[in-house]
């Protein structure tokens, strides 16, 4: 089997093809960069971005959470500690202690999805490098936050959950002293307009759900 | 030492101080990190060190994988005991001074898994100067990591009285129920 050689051109035999492989290398230099400059540059977030949970707090104030547990309950990690606690107010109880250890936390979201008071969200805050173990641990103090930081995430993440609320919580517990069941309670389930649902359901998904057969 | 300790007592005068903040500069300039990429943070760091997250920026541009030409090693990953040896003799390796970095919850603390079989944070085999909370964490966050250890070295005392390393007290560190 013949070796196939080919003859050098001149250029490549004095090695001045040097100078093409520098050209790409200049033209790629002086291109479009990439490169986020990221301390100066802030990281891109929007709604679906799931950083830290933070605790919901009203205008007035007051925490939304009333330590039922569910989000302790459900967390894959364990990294919620509750400890419940009275209030005067009309919802009765308030966690004296809510604790995360965000070196546990995995950042899915199961809390925000599973609490009933829509009282925690997964901020946007994601840079939270540290010495130590301890400073990660967060406490209620440390997870307050009010909700005007927290607007975005709370209309995203009603937007997908409430498929499957039957009613709407009122906008600010707070302003209705009287307690939620004085409220006529809204009907929802409006489909949400995500494109990349298929089989979005229909204006009132209980209509929809198979009912049993005598036997 | 040399006679440039012997010099000054108690490690804060002039020439001290002047050699600490050259050698801490050009060491905090120059990490050469060792990837410990053990499950899923990896692919964030090495996500990080590409073209968009620029870690080479910083000066932490070579990454070597032995781990004898290193001084960070960035803990990526979910760490078990079946590894931990391997990982403690890749950290006696790495030459003086060194710094590590747990970056993700598996390795600061153990994360989602508390099993027998997952290391619960690997400051239980070796001392770590940053933890990185996040699963993955982003790679700005670990970019972040790495200037508030550049930050950290800048006040070390690098010549004048050497370096402190806090060891963890019981090798075996405290296990706790919840962390």
């Amino acid at each position: 089997m013949a070796i196939q050689t080919r003859s050098l051109s001149w250029m490549e035999r004095v090695y001045l093809s040097l100078l093409k492989g520098l050209g790409i290398t200049f033209r790629t230099m002086f291109r479009k960069h990439i490169v986020r400059k990221y301390p100066e540059e802030p990281i891109p977030r929007s709604p679906i971005t799931r950083g830290q949970p933070r605790l919901a707090q009203n205008e007035d104030g007051t925490t939304r959470c009333v330590s039922c547990g569910l989000c302790e309950f459900v967390c894959p990690a364990y990294a919620i500690t509750i400890t419940g606690g009275e209030t005067e107010r009309f919802i009765e109880r308030e966690p004296k202690e809510f604790q995360i250890d965000m070196l546990r936390c995995i950042l899915c979201g199961f809390c925000e999805e599973v609490c009933p008071k829509e009282a925690i969200f997964m901020s946007d805050e994601l840079e939270f490098a540290g010495p130590t173990r301890a400073e990660h641990v967060l406490d209620k103090q440390a997870l307050l936050r009010p909700i005007s930081k927290l607007r975005q995430r709370i209309e995203f993440s009603n937007s997908i959950y409430n498929r499957w609320r039957r009613t709407a919580l009122p906008a600010d517990p707070a302003k209705n002293p009287a307690g939620p069941a004085a409220e006529p309670p809204v009907a929802i389930g409006v489909p949400h307009t995500d494109p990349t649902v298929r089989n979005a359901p229909s204006q009132d998904s209980n209509k929809n759900l198979p009912t049993r057969r005598e036997p | 030492m040399g006679s440039l300790t012997e010099v000054t007592n108690t490690g804060d005068g002039f020439m001290a101080t002047t050699i600490d903040a050259v050698v801490n500069w050009g060491r905090k300039n120059s990490l050469w990190p060792m990837p410990l990429g053990l499950s899923c943070c990896a692919i964030e760091m090495m996500s990080m060190v590409g073209p968009r997250f620029d870690l080479a920026r910083f000066g932490a541009e070579a990454m070597r994988f032995s781990p004898r030409q290193c001084d960070l090693m960035i803990v990526a990953g979910t760490l078990t005991w079946k590894m931990a040896q391997a990982a403690r003799t890749i950290y006696d390796q790495m030459p003086e001074p060194k710094w590590v970095i747990a970056m993700g919850v598996c390795a600061s603390s153990g994360g989602m898994y508390r099993n027998y079989s997952v290391v619960q944070g690997v400051d239980l085999l070796f001392p770590v100067d940053m933890y990185v909370p996040g699963c993955p964490p982003r790679p700005e966050a670990v970019i972040d990591a790495v200037l508030k250890l550049q930050k950290r070295i800048e006040r070390e005392r690098a010549w004048s009285t050497g370096r402190q390393r806090p060891m963890p007290a019981n090798p075996r560190g405290p296990i706790l129920a919840r962390s």
